[in-house]
């Protein structure tokens, strides 16, 4: 178990790598890295998401907050998740809300 | 829905508190390892629903200063594994409809009992003894 969380910042693209588990105590990490991303008024948050292997509603919620805190116009990608945290996000309906992407050297 | 008692494991004993939720994680896990056909995938779908009750229970009914004690029995049977959580927390049926409207999904408490349902095969709620008794029963063989 464990997390780790790291932010990078590239012109008006936020981009996040995520490792390990994100649940209720874990969550609050990320909530903090996306309230820092707002501070750059990103148009594109990518969360790469292929070392991260569970993620709870915690995590959900972490979504929803960037989608409700980033303007409206920016796009949400998140990154090679893995099956079983890709179906959590499908099955909270998230996919509507956020873009479900494969890297070019993941295919 | 009825379980086997064979094959169950120690009780758990923990905190309502998010803090409490790696002894919970490590249970389900060990729950896990001695059912072969139980592959991480579907692991994860038992820890995540059990998860979502222990910390609804946290945030809804435990204050911080005097939380909620829950235990959780967990086995196996031929073809499931389940888990038995007990709180001593005002009555609280995660099984129940959400309240009447438009879906709300995303709301506080409603995205982690949509994943409850959506996770498990089976959710079973009993008030008992003025407890409240939720069992989740996973079955092995792949949906």
């Amino acid at each position: 178990m464990g997390f780790d969380a790291y932010l990078r910042i590239a012109g008006r693209t936020v981009t996040i790598r995520l490792g390990g588990e994100l649940d209720a105590t874990t969550a609050p990490v990320l909530r903090s890295l996306i309230d820092r991303a707002k501070d750059h008024d990103p148009t594109r948050l990518v969360l790469e998401m292929g070392d991260l292997t569970y993620m709870s509603s915690a995590g959900i919620r972490c979504l929803v907050f960037a989608h409700q805190t980033l303007t409206p116009a920016a796009e949400i990608v998140l990154l090679d998740p893995q099956p079983d945290v890709a179906e959590v996000v499908r099955l909270a309906g998230l996919d509507r809300a956020v873009t479900l992407a494969e890297s070019e050297r993941s295919r | 829905m009825t379980v086997e008692a064979h094959a169950q494991m120690d009780l758990l004993h923990i905190p309502a508190s998010t803090d409490a939720l790696p002894r919970l994680a490590e249970y389900v896990a060990r729950l896990g390892d001695r059912v072969g056909s139980c592959g991480g995938l579907r692991r994860n779908r038992l820890r995540l629903a059990a998860e979502e009750i222990v910390v609804n229970i946290a945030r809804h009914a435990s204050p911080p200063d005097r939380p909620a004690w829950v235990t959780v029995a967990g086995g196996v049977t031929e073809d499931a594994v389940w888990l038995r959580i007990t709180d001593s927390a005002p009555p609280f049926d995660p099984t129940a409809p959400p309240a009447a409207g438009p879906p709300q999904p995303w709301t506080e408490g409603g995205v982690g009992l949509l994943l409850v349902r959506s996770m498990v095969d089976h959710v079973c709620y009993r008030r008992v003894d003025g407890h409240n008794e939720t069992t989740l029963l996973l079955r092995m063989a792949v949906r």
